[in-house]
């Protein structure tokens, strides 16, 4: 009887979404023990937000880059895009926040189709330079659009009618606390639904596309409908995680978007390893968390605040030059590495 | 005036393409239903088998003498303990080997010999211990169950044989009404599809008209009855060079046409303006689809033409390397997924359904070429010929009318070509379909081919059978280098 | 302010992005990355200078000539140990690479220059107007000016008339077929990485003085003369320097127009445009592949 129970749990565990539940719960935890006292200080949960939130664009950039081979520096204006919208439609027009954050998505829905039109004309690095110069500009429009102050965002005291106190309170639950409470499963669903995608049948036709351009036509899979397909769901994750930016970290500024980002996200990606989701969000946590999570304790690295980029400069080349598939790769590697040194020691002990 | 015209023809062929695609894939998708249901059947009454099973066993017990049942119940048990045990008894050996391989002296390997026997002696003794204990535990065990002696069994016999009658009725009992269950759902099914089909059908039909009152007059053109593939005065023209210059022929429905030439010649120009990976300068393409229709190929896009019922390999393998082998089916299958963005994002029940039918057709295709075993299997680094076979194996997962081969023994040897040639009729005979192939290879086109068309510098020197082209002076002197 | 002064500040600029093009296309043709690290070699022989003349008080001349020296070796580090170990690497990995290079970069300059904030001398303080005043003219422009014409004009001189431009030129058509050929191809792509590194240091020791001396001080001339080979099209090599001639025009004289906000968004937009309608550039010639 307990051997069935066993097989069961082992067999959900088995199932590819099963690591983003799990993934999920621990962050939630993360927010709990710090309520709790257990984690003392509030810049680890914020960094921990910031990985999420970027492990957003991640994920979206992923598909994009691994599955559909589509290269783009863009990422950062977008999420800008998202912020600004928000700081828009919700601080200065007092649109309700979902209503807010849908049309923040509608946008981003046009503007992926734009750049997925656009891509159809430019290959690889000239698309790159294209997003690039779109980024650019939009940040630009930020910095004359909203200046050069950082834009805050309203406390908000009620949330769907209910009341919650500010940022004093003793007991209840803060409106910092409740966003990361709803920050954390949005990243799962999201999480999910990407994972989905990537083993479903489209998933497959970007592939075959990225591989090769006309055996997918010949197989019946319109290039245009898959890159334009691509381009809107990097640009919606890139914009819906502007706008939880903005809803968590609540003040932004045009300097926080440059190309500087574009180029840590891409760098997460690859680190990661461009197809896996679990791989990025590794990545993410390399590049955005560790600095955030755990350095900053450490006097050497507050003295030193750039030697971060030591760290993952040394990554990124040694990634790309020895492990162009990402951790995710090295992790796949060890597993055969492991199953081999298994059968070595059968070999040993056995004679077989 | 005459664009609306086009646009309502495009728009109601479109229609009628999904309609016939909708009724294919419910017959289709019946079948399959079919065979899952017999799967459950078989799953379900081995259940029912196996549970009727455990209850006869005491009464089977106590049919059989008690020392005949310990003795095979102790040899089951001793079997699943030597399982075990070889393993210790390989580790003794291999200690051993190991041991005398590294010792020098001779005192040494008489001390390691010792030590193997020792190991070996304890081994069995163990051995021994477990086969007492367990043949005790059993003897209590079944004490009370088993038959004492030979009367005891004899009318206990009776019993059970009764029992077991009386088991097997009612397991035939349960196959029947299984089967009947059985029956039934795919009655129930099939009347579903039925019905299916017969909407489909009927808006099939009603939207075949419409798309033929709209149609343009270009496109009246009959096809000969057993035609299946047209072209008319192809001309491919690249800046100056003209690749293909006015070429005409027909390929005939179920045959194997070869398109032969020498290196230069157009022939890979000519399939690219079939498949409408070019569009011709000149000329038309014309196509008789499922549906009876007759289609301008030229005016299909190229992501459509699989639609059409037209596939193709290339001729450098143009596998999807970052997929497995079956991945690479599931995709070529990709216009069969109804599914929309929605269901993949979320993976409904109607995705799972149709991932798990054309799963079921890619493995009976890879069954079919023998490459079942390599279903999980990334194509890097596989044998050309297998890689061949895999791209093969994918224009056979749309249910194809007219496949199209460019240079399939490029890069086999002899026995793999005679493989292929065998192969391809193979499946021209038993999937029904026509195959027009451009090779290099004559002993392979003039073995499989019906009709042959020999180009040279984009113009036809000769069209015929095998032995006409071998007989023509054209084409022996631009190419089989004269007689 | 007439278009003559416009131009006259323009000149600054066009020496600084079109020093820092150069590099960047030299190592496009030669060994096909987009160096993302220009700009911070660049910033690291920059420091090297600074430092040099502030903290051990050498000569001018002599920290101008040091680290361009050192980045010019320092290039050909680059190239020896990272991008030849990386031949099997994507394009995208490549473009990878080198922003691994300028994450490293960024992280090592304070660690081994220190993290004070520097101030780095003008070549000279001097400024030239003309007889009715109405046009002034910086000496460090003028001579920052001169030093990049030359050093443009001698390395364009030398792709087309001597030997080594030849490899060059062949190496950047085809690598494989110029191996065959006879070149080695090692040498030419290591060079271009060297000149690369002591050109940008050029353009650094030009535009240090105008700015703080931080480890992220070239960023703007490293998107710029980037924005240049883009404009002008990277299969060619005068066309980055009409790039690098356009694009500061152009700022300043949408500056000029009043619309100072907008310079950047303007550029941008242009870029982005002569991009969507011409991929290959003002002077770039398109690669067609038989399919």
């Amino acid at each position: 009887m307990g051997q069935s129970i066993a097989l069961r749990i082992k067999r959900v565990l088995k199932h590819p979404l099963s690591s983003f539940v799990i993934l999920g719960i621990v962050l939630l935890l993360v927010n709990v023990f710090y309520r709790a006292g257990i984690i003392q200080d509030i810049a680890f949960v914020r960094s921990v937000a910031r990985v999420i939130i970027y492990s957003i664009v991640a994920m979206g950039f992923s598909l994009l880059l691994g599955y559909a081979g589509l290269a783009s520096l863009g990422t950062s204006g977008l999420i800008g895009l998202g912020a600004f919208l928000i700081q828009l439609t919700y601080s200065q027009k007092g649109i309700p926040m979902v209503i807010s954050i849908l049309i923040c998505l509608v946008i981003a829905l046009v503007v992926g189709a734009l750049i997925g039109f656009i891509s159809l004309r430019i290959e690889g690095m000239y698309l790159a330079i294209i997003t690039l110069c779109l980024s650019t500009i939009l940040v630009e429009l930020f910095r004359i659009g909203w200046g050069t102050d950082t834009f805050n965002l309203p406390r908000f005291q009620t949330f769907f009618g209910k009341e919650f106190p500010g940022y004093s309170s003793d007991g209840g639950l803060l409106v910092r606390d409740v966003m990361y409470y709803i920050l954390v499963p949005l990243f799962v669903i999201v999480a999910m639904l990407t994972s989905n995608l990537m083993r479903s049948p489209a998933g497959r036709a970007m592939l075959a596309m990225k591989d090769s351009d006309s055996a997918a036509k010949a197989m019946g899979i319109s290039v245009l409908k898959y890159r334009l397909i691509a381009f809107i769901i990097a640009t919606v994750y890139a914009v819906f995680a502007g706008c939880l930016y903005m809803f968590y970290f609540r003040s932004t500024t045009y300097t926080d978007w440059g190309l500087a980002l574009s180029l840590n996200i891409l760098a997460a990606v690859i680190v990661g390893g461009s197809k896996s989701l679990l791989g990025c969000i590794l990545g993410c946590f390399i590049i955005f968390g560790i600095d955030g999570m755990f350095l900053q304790n450490i006097p050497f690295f507050q003295n030193n605040t750039n030697f971060i980029y030591i760290i993952s400069g040394a990554l990124i080349i040694i990634v790309v030059m020895f492990y162009p598939g990402g951790l995710a790769h090295l992790w796949l590697d060890l597993k055969i590495l492991i199953r081999k040194l298994k059968l070595k020691w059968r070999h040993y002990k056995y004679g077989d | 005036m005459g664009i609306s015209k086009k646009l309502l023809h495009n728009f109601y062929s479109n229609r009628a393409e999904n309609f016939k695609d909708d009724l294919d894939g419910a017959i289709e998708y019946n079948e399959f239903y079919q065979e899952k249901q017999e799967v459950l059947l078989k799953k379900h009454y081995d259940k029912f088998v196996a549970q009727e099973q455990e209850k006869l066993e005491p009464i089977r017990l106590s049919s059989v003498l008690l020392k005949s049942e310990v003795k095979i119940q102790v040899a089951e048990k001793l079997k699943s303990y030597d399982e075990k045990d070889i393993w210790r008894r390989k580790a003794n050996t291999q200690t051993q080997v190991r041991g005398l391989a590294k010792a020098t002296t001779d005192s040494d390997k008489q001390k390691i010999t010792e030590a193997y026997e020792t190991q070996l002696r304890s081994l069995d003794k163990r051995r021994e211990e477990y086969e007492h204990k367990v043949t005790a535990s059993i003897s209590s065990k079944l004490q009370s169950v088993c038959a004492k002696d030979e009367k005891e069994q004899k009318e206990k016999l009776a019993k059970y044989k009764v029992a077991l009658a009386e088991s097997d009725k009612r397991c035939k009992a349960e196959h029947q009404k299984l089967e009947v269950q059985k029956q039934a759902n795919i009655k129930v099914f099939q009347l579903k599809t039925d019905a299916k089909v017969s909407k489909a059908s009927k808006k099939y039909e009603t939207t075949l008209v419409d798309a033929k009152k709209y149609s343009a007059s270009k496109v009246d053109q009959k096809l000969e009855k057993n035609v299946v593939l047209s072209l008319h005065n192809l001309t491919m023209q690249f800046g100056g060079l003209k690749a293909v210059d006015n070429l005409s022929f027909d390929v005939k429905k179920g045959e194997i046409f070869g398109l032969i030439g020498p290196n230069g010649a157009g022939k890979t120009t000519v399939f690219n303006c079939i498949t409408q990976f070019y569009k011709p300068t000149k000329g038309e393409v014309y196509y008789e689809d499922k549906t009876g229709q007759v289609l301008l190929l030229n005016e299909a896009k190229v992501h459509n033409v699989i639609k059409k019922g037209i596939v193709r390999t290339f001729q450098n393998v143009e596998l999807v390397w970052e997929l497995t082998v079956l991945e690479n089916l599931l995709v070529a299958a990709h216009s069969l997924f109804k599914s929309n963005l929605f269901d993949q994002f979320i993976h409904t029940p109607k995705l799972k359904k149709e991932e798990e039918m054309i799963r079921a057709k890619a493995l009976k295709v890879l069954d079919y070429l023998g490459l079942t075993y390599l279903q999980n299997a990334y194509p890097v680094g596989l044998p050309y010929g297998i890689l061949k076979k895999i791209e093969l194996a994918r224009t056979l997962m749309c249910n194809p009318r007219l496949i199209i081969l460019d240079e399939p023994a490029a890069g086999l040897n002899d026995a793999e070509t005679q493989e292929l040639a065998v192969l391809i009729k193979k499946i021209r005979d038993e999937y029904k379909v026509t195959i027009f192939l451009v090779e290099h290879d004559m002993g392979l086109v003039m073995d499989i081919c019906d009709t042959i068309c020999a180009i040279s510098f984009g113009k036809m020197l000769a069209i015929g059978t095998p032995k006409q082209i071998q007989k023509d002076p054209a084409v022996q002197e631009a190419y089989l280098g004269g007689e | 302010m007439g278009i003559l002064q416009i131009l006259l500040n323009s000149m600054q600029f066009i020496a600084i992005i079109s020093l820092a093009t150069l590099g960047i296309v030299l190592i496009f043709q030669t060994s096909i990355t987009t160096n993302f690290a220009q700009s911070m070699i660049a910033t690291v022989g920059g420091f090297i200078s600074v430092t040099l003349l502030t903290k051990y008080g050498v000569p001018a001349l002599a920290s101008y000539f040091i680290a361009v020296a050192a980045m010019f070796l320092f290039g050909v580090f680059i190239d020896a140990v990272i991008i030849r170990f990386a031949r099997h690497v994507t394009p995208v990995g490549k473009q990878m690479l080198t922003m691994g290079i300028v994450l490293l970069l960024t992280g090592l300059i304070p660690l081994v220059f220190g993290n004070v904030v520097m101030q780095a001398p003008k070549f000279s303080n001097t400024i030239i107007t003309n007889a009715s005043n109405t046009l002034s003219f910086s000496m460090h422009n003028l001579i920052g000016f001169i030093l990049a014409a030359v050093v443009i004009a001698a390395i364009f001189i030398c792709l087309k008339f001597t030997k080594w431009g030849l490899s060059v030129r062949a190496t950047a058509s085809n690598e494989t077929v110029a191996k065959m050929m006879g070149i080695n191809t090692r040498i030419i792509t290591g060079v271009s990485w060297g000149i690369a590194g002591a050109v940008g240091t050029l353009a650094a020791l030009i535009y240090a003085p105008l700015t703080q001396i931080t480890p992220t001080m070239m960023v703007s001339v490293q998107v710029q003369g980037f924005m240049a080979c883009v404009l002008g099209g990277f299969t060619s090599f005068i066309g980055p320097i009409v790039g690098a001639i356009i694009i500061p025009v152009l700022r300043n004289i949408v500056g000029y127009l009043g619309a100072d906000t907008w310079k950047d968004v303007v550029v941008y937009l242009v870029i982005f445009l002569v991009v969507l309608i011409k991929p290959m550039g003002l002077f770039g010639k398109k690669i067609v592949k038989k399919v």
